[in-house]
């Protein structure tokens, strides 16, 4: 029932959200954004640390950014890849998302059920 | 006795002073013994040692008094004294702050003391959750209420219920809280308190019983521990009006949306953009960590938006292919543009397919004649079967080799096939219940054949036997109706 | 100033080693104490304990075999020890190879004047993880403070890149080397060099062309009457020389157009004898054929595999010592429709390569020197080899605070011809800056960096100066096998499929599939970790496996537990891996074993028996069917089988190399098996759901209830729809749904039960726990003359519960405990 954290990274680390790069770029381009990131990573540059996705944003990786390279350097994986970068990253950082509240019917979740049985651990 | 007494007090002169000191001791002894006998005695009445230690020995949180003390609950625990002590020790464990050396030396206990019954499970689900592991506990501890009463002792039932009840109180989910809370055999003050106040808060009733009064709702609240913590929770249900009639629930209110982070409006007029900026928006609401409940997408992708979600998709086939076609060209790449779209037309699937699972929407939701979502509906469907019949096929090895697990690992491994199985006649429907009853009856069955046979795990196996005549008759499998109804009329 | 850098590359082969220097603009290959610049992969160890290596040991491969030792790099990764009679030692293969490295470190200190620290070394593409870290293990006993492994192929291929002008295109380096065939596709395309993929057999190379004359000259001694054995102990000296004749005519033979093969005073199996043959170069050939057609089919493969249609190539790369021999060269190029690049040293191409690369990692030989420069310290980061001509300089400020003045807040690099110089770049929040610069094609290009304090005065950097070679950029190496996980299903989890670009590093979440008590000194959870590209995992080779016991563990494991795997690989392909039980929240780090199998010959037999037994069987089959590709696969199977006979014969001799081949063709005719069987399920399955439709249908017609009947006619629907679909999976469970509904019905006969006792018993012999099965047998005899119908029942159950096991797959599956 639970997702896999693998599961769904197709949109998520597609290399060129991770390379900051769109999809027309040039095979230069590649090499040398990424040269650059991995060099800024190596020196744990935080201006490098995150990628913008269309799901938000994630934590670029030295591991990621070389997977995204070696990625886009095979033409075929590149097509396939530029099909789920067609869509603009979003371009700010998003707000933080709002604390969902639970309003349904019936008392919210009561946090000291526990402790009503005299129970310090749930 | 009294003699021995009468000369330690009356005669210093000429008993030596070791000889006293270990009189004292015998004497000592012997009274420990007769109060044992004596409270073992008012045990056999009225059942009142358990009960008496929970609310000392244990409350206190003293493990390993309340472990050896527990053999003295012979009332409540009369085929498993093990059982009694290690229940006894785990629920002293929550009583106090988590403290790993103790919970190491009870695990050894339940492995040398209950290795079978019920008592072993139960005390495994209140470590696990001692612990700190939920999710564990949970798995462990929801087939207790099933257990056959005649091999699960009451005061077994009543702890992992109390659990269960605190549990679900704490996640906010009081429909549970309200079935659990007064179910007989195993409800407790404690939880029918909770059950009470929950049922007139939502204007419910609860089974058995009409919707409470405000008198109910005191006297309910004064026998109960924790009066202190659970007053808030008296005062918002006396505040609540009384419903004597079943009333529908309110629609629930629905939930502020999260704003997706790409608006699909934006790429209306490019259908692969917009189809991805769908496929985005309900990509997000997935939840951050696994095991986290989908509420938020539960609550909005309906049947209608997945369906609006597939069509999207199969509008953008066609103009990503176009444009895959001049892509092709350019990047002089091997491969034809049908060929590269057809693995992304997978991968589609199969995020369509885990959406309708986290949504819990079932495999009708699926439009037959939009291509993008039968292959979805495939996908997710051949996921359900395949869970299932793993799962099953797992019980039928293990059952084979004859792999013998901890019952309160039996217990786990089963709650988690069924809630798989359940899963995917909850999504499936019928057509999939009939589908995999023939391999589960077939393996689980024989699962539960060794439990009970081989293994006497009574207690573990009653309600597989139950389980499975309850599906057979879902199915109408008659052969295994007739079968099923054996197994459960089957006493030790 | 600084000195030019000085880069060194090492081909460690099997047969031939050699080293390489590099210094950002020109290769030179570094020449021994006997002024060759390759070395002999041959240690010695005399009586007294004395080390040769090298052309001087070789000497005695024939007169002293017992002491002096060769072809040692087949064993890497094995625990076999290699024994020298005269010292009385035992050598592990990786100590002989550090002797070899040994030697080659100090023909560099002879020759540049610098002991070198670093290094690169070439591995076979194909090697997997015992061996390569074997290398690594050699390297490091030779006295290498660092080295990085590279592919053979991966060395060719820049090394030709780097000669070669004109850029572009797909092209294929073929290295035939002593005994291992590596062939890979390649693209250049902007000065990026890629590896598209490769391919080889770990088991082919010039031996087998020795080995060829070696049966054809035995073959010419049986003319005499003489008759010689290779299987035979008895025959083992003789053998060796006549090998080692046969190899010196071979290679005679690449000059000139015959040449003589003369051993005398054989000695078979007492007997004295003279061998003395004459070899022209068209026998030669002929002799050789067969296996340069198998290293051609290779490549076709390879080039199939990756859409290169035929006369897509540019060039083809040769490599090795047989590709010398003329015979080779036409072969290739003619069959591939490829020119062979001119001008490359097919022996001493992999070391030049291994040291161009050493440049482009950034592993300076030297040992690093203490420069004693004061200033302010700054981490720079930048690639050491690069085809673009403007990449970045990354840098940041090691220490932020200190005097104001020492601590600059702009930056400028300039490059030492004066030709160029990036703009002043301020320092950002982090202490940080990002340049690009500009080079100077093929050529060593030396940046100065200076610095500016806030009042605007001169700061000086540390370091002053730093280098970038412009020339070709090559991708991650990539890995050469795919590498996962087994798991009980004995399916494969993977992390790595091959050709993933090192290093890299992934986790799983896995679960348990039995629970470990605390403290129970015999259970444990083994993680199997195997390499190869088959789905199933009895057929990968296991190469590590990381164990869970329940001695270490903290508290007790429940089945099912999370258990998260990480594998991580570094750029030469060693393997690391952490098992992190959330749960209890430990961690698991002991990989064991990392070793290649031994393979005993008299266990390869009898697997080849059952093999042949099953081959027999599915030959029937296939033939009844006629089925042709399974027709076909067999033969395959057939002669594979045949070839590993015959190196089981020369295991039997004392060849461990070969035992390790038949060992490796043995799983590859499993997996063609596996393909067969796969092939032959289908329409197995299909006459089982054809007969099951019948049976049950006259069941359900005549005993079905009403509801049953309306299932029954929608499952028939679905077993066609399946059927015609071809949907194995989905006919399974529509079968059993439909068998469920027949024997509901069925069972309503008066007479079911007892046919279904009889059925039951006669498959006993299947049963998991036999002696319980025909207990149980007997009981239902009882029943059954009783009339007891009741019983009769119970026990049939009973006894289905014996009867097939899925305890199998987990076996198969290297035991695993996870799923
Ligand atoms: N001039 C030549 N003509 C033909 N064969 C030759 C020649 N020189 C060497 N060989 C053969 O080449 C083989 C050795 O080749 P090479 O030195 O390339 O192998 P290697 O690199 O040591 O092995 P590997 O690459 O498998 O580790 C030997 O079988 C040798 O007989
Ligand atoms: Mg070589």
């Amino acid at each position: 029932m639970s997702q896999k954290p693998d599961d769904f990274e197709a949109l998520a680390d597609n290399p060129f959200y991770v390379l900051g790069l769109r999809p027309d770029c040039s095979r230069i381009d590649i090499e040398r954004e990424g040269q650059k990131l991995l060099g800024m990573l190596g020196l744990k540059l935080k201006s490098a640390a995150t990628y913008m996705s269309p799901l938000g944003p994630r934590p670029r990786t030295e591991d990621k950014v070389r997977a995204a390279m070696a990625a886009l350097r095979d033409h075929e994986k590149r097509l396939a890849h530029e099909f789920w970068a067609s869509l603009p990253p979003p371009a700010a950082p998003p707000k933080p998302p709002p604390i969902p509240e639970t309003k349904g019917p019936g008392p919210a979740p009561f946090a000291g059920a526990f402790a009503a049985l005299g129970w310090r651990r749930s | 006795m009294l003699l021995a007494l009468w000369i330690v007090l009356g005669g210093p002169d000429f008993v030596a002073q070791a000889y006293a000191i270990g009189s004292v001791l015998g004497v000592l002894i012997l009274l420990i013994a007769l109060g044992g006998w004596m409270l073992a005695l008012l045990d056999l009445v009225g059942g009142v040692v358990w009960p008496a230690l929970r609310r000392t020995v244990v409350a206190a949180g003293l493990v390993r008094p309340s472990y050896w003390l527990a053999l003295l609950a012979r009332a409540s625990w009369e085929r498993e004294p093990g059982g009694a002590q290690v229940v006894a020790a785990a629920l002293a464990l929550l009583h106090r702050p988590h403290d790993a050396a103790l919970a190491t030396w009870l695990e050894g206990k339940i492995q040398a003391r209950a290795r079978s019954g019920v008592g072993g499970v139960v005390a495994t689900g209140l470590l696990a959750a001692s612990r700190g592991d939920r999710d564990g506990a949970r798995d462990i501890l929801v087939g207790v209420d099933g257990f056959d009463p005649d091999f699960a002792p009451r005061a077994a039932r009543r702890a992992a219920n109390d659990w269960l009840v605190a549990d679900a109180a704490a996640r906010g989910d009081w429909i549970t809280v309200m079935r659990r809370g007064v179910q007989p055999g195993q409800a407790t003050a404690y939880t029918r308190f909770l059950a009470r106040a929950a049922a007139r808060i939502r204007g419910e009733a609860l089974a058995g019983e009409p919707n409470p009064t405000d008198f109910g709702l005191w006297v309910s609240w004064l026998s109960a521990p924790g009066r202190k913590a659970m007053r808030p929770l008296l005062d918002q249900a006396r505040a609540a009006p009384r419903v004597l009639h079943q009333r529908k629930p309110p629609p629930p209110a629905s939930p502020p949306a999260t704003a997706p982070l790409i608006d699909p409006a934006t790429h209306a007029d490019d259908p692969v953009a917009h189809a991805q900026a769908l496929h985005a928006t309900w990509l997000a609401l997935r939840p951050k960590t696994a095991g986290q409940p989908a509420t938020e997408l539960e609550q909005r992708l309906s049947a209608t938006r997945m369906q609006e979600l597939c069509r999207a998709w199969e509008a953008a086939w066609a103009p990503a292919e176009r444009r895959m076609r001049q892509r092709v060209a350019v990047l002089t790449a091997q491969m034809r543009a049908e060929e590269a779209l057809a693995p992304i037309r997978r991968v589609v699937a199969g995020e369509l397919a885990a959406l309708a699972r986290a949504a819990k929407l079932p495999l009708d939701s699926f439009e037959a004649e939009v291509p993008t979502a039968t292959l979805a509906a495939a996908e997710l469907r051949a996921e359900l079967l395949g869970g299932v019949e793993a799962g099953s096929e797992e019980l039928r090895a293990r059952t084979a080799a004859d792999r013998r697990l901890p019952p309160a690992e039996e217990s786990r491994a089963w709650n988690q096939f069924r809630r798989r199985y359940e899963e995917a006649v909850l999504l499936g429907g019928m057509a999939l219940r009939y589908l995999m009853f023939p391999q589960v009856h077939r393996d689980v069955c024989g699962y539960a054949v060794w439990l009970w046979n081989d293994r006497k795990e009574y207690g573990l196996s009653g309600p597989m036997f139950q389980w499975l005549l309850a599906e057979a008759e879902a199915v109408g499998d008659v052969e295994a109706i007739e079968l099923q109804r054996k197994n459960v009329g089957a006493k030790k | 100033m600084t000195s030019a850098p000085l880069y060194v590359g090492i081909d460690l082969g099997t047969t031939n080693s050699t080293a390489a220097v590099f210094d950002g603009e020109k290769v030179t290959l570094v020449r021994n104490a006997q002024g060759s610049p390759i070395t002999p992969s041959v240690v010695r160890i005399d009586a007294r304990g004395n080390v040769t290596v090298g052309a001087r040991a070789r000497r005695f491969l024939d007169t002293d075999a017992d002491n002096t030792r060769s072809e040692f790099k087949r064993l890497m990764g094995t625990a076999q020890g290699i024994r020298f009679q005269g010292a009385g030692v035992e050598r592990r293969p990786e100590e002989l190879a550090a002797e070899v490295l040994r030697s080659l470190r100090a023909d560099v200190r002879d020759q540049i004047g610098v002991l070198p620290a670093r290094a690169v070394i070439s591995v076979p593409a194909l090697f997997e993880l015992p061996q390569t870290s074997a290398t690594s293990e050699a390297a490091r006993l030779a006295g290498f403070e660092r080295v990085e492994l590279l592919q053979e192929p991966i060395a060719s291929a820049l090394a030709a890149g780097w000669t070669v002008e004109d850029q572009g295109g797909a092209w294929l380096v073929y290295d035939l080397g002593g005994g291992t065939f590596d062939v890979s596709l390649l693209e250049t395309r902007d000065g990026l060099l890629r590896v598209v993929g490769h391919d080889g057999d770990n088991f082919l190379g010039g031996r087998d062309f020795d080995w060829a004359i070696v049966d054809w000259a035995i073959a010419q001694a049986a003319r005499d009457g003489v008759v010689i054995r290779r299987g035979d102990p008895a025959h083992a000296g003789a053998v060796r020389k006549i090998k080692l004749a046969a190899e010196e005519a071979k290679i005679e033979l690449s000059r000139v157009e015959s040449a003589s093969i003369t051993v005398p005073g054989l000695d078979v199996a007492g007997a004295g004898y003279d061998l003395d043959v004459t070899l022209d170069r068209e026998t030669l050939e002929r002799l050789c054929a067969p296996a340069i057609d198998r290293s051609i089919a290779v490549c076709r493969r390879l080039l199939q595999a990756h859409g290169v249609a035929d006369g897509g190539l540019t060039r083809v790369v040769l490599v090795g010592g047989p590709s010398v021999m003329p015979v080779v060269r036409r072969l290739v190029s003619q069959q591939l429709a490829v020119p062979p690049a001119e001008g490359l040293d097919p022996m001493t191409l992999v070391a030049q390569g291994a040291a161009i690369f050493a440049a482009t990692a950034g592993l300076e030989a030297r040992p690093s020197a203490i420069e004693a420069v004061r200033g302010a310290k700054v981490w720079l980061q930048y690639p050491a080899m690069s085809s673009d001509l403007t990449p970045h300089v990354v840098g940041r400020l090691v220490e932020r605070t200190g005097p104001v003045n020492s601590v600059p807040t702009e930056v400028q690099l300039g490059r030492a011809d004066g030709l160029w110089d990036s703009p002043w770049t301020p320092l950002d929040e982090e202490g940080a800056f990002v340049l690009p610069v500009s080079l100077v094609p093929r050529k060593p290009n030396v940046f100065r960096l200076t610095g500016k304090n806030i009042q605007g005065n001169a700061v000086t950097i540390d370091p002053p100066t730093l280098t970038i070679v412009q020339g070709l950029t090559i991708s991650d190496p990539p890995l050469s096998r795919t590498i996962g996980v087994a798991l009980a299903s004995n399916d494969v989890r993977v992390y790595f499929e091959r050709g993933a670009p090192l290093p890299a590093r992934r986790t799983f979440t896995l679960h348990t599939v039995d629970s470990v008590a605390r403290g129970a000194e015999k259970a444990v959870i083994k993680i199997p970790i195997v390499q190869g590209e088959y789905e199933q995992a009895h057929l990968c080779r296991l190469v590590g496996a990381l164990e869970i016991g329940g001695k270490e563990l903290k508290q007790t494991l429940a089945s099912g537990a999370e258990v998260e795997l990480t594998i991580e690989l570094d750029r030469g392909g060693r393997m690391s891996a952490r098992a992190l039980i959330p749960a209890i929240g430990q961690v698991f780090e002991h990989v064991a074993h990392l070793l290649v199998p031994e393979a005993d010959p008299e266990v390869l037999a009898s697997t080849v028996t059952a093999t042949r037994a099953r081959l027999g069987e599915l030959r029937t089959d296939a033939f009844r069917r006629q089925a042709r590709d399974s027709i076909e696969r067999l033969g395959k199977v057939e002669s594979a089988l045949d070839d590993v006979g015959r190196d089981i014969d020369a295991a039997r001799g004392g060849d461990t190399d070969a035992a390790q081949k038949a060992r490796r063709t043995l799983i590859e005719v499993d997996a063609q098996i596996e393909a067969v069987e796969l092939d032959r399920r289908w329409p197995e399955l299909d006459r089982e759901a054809r007969e099951a439709l019948i049976w049950t249908t006259g069941w359900v017609q005549d005993y079905g209830q009403p509801h049953e009947q309306t299932l029954y006619q929608e499952t028939a629907k679905a077993v066609d729809k399946a059927r015609q679909g071809r949907d194995p999976l989905e006919l399974q469970r529509q079968l059993r749904l439909l068998r469920r509904l027949g024997s509901s019905a069925y069972g309503r006969h008066p007479e079911a039960w007892k046919h279904r006792f009889e059925d039951a018993a006669a498959d006993v012999g299947n049963a998991t726990d036999v002696a319980r099965a025909q207990a149980l047998v007997k009981e239902g005899r009882e029943a059954l003359a009783k009339g007891d119908n009741e019983a009769l029942r119970r026990v049939t159950q009973k006894l289905w519960q014996l009867l097939p096991s899925a305890a199998e797959d987990r076996r198969k599956g290297h035991e695993s405990g996870v799923r």
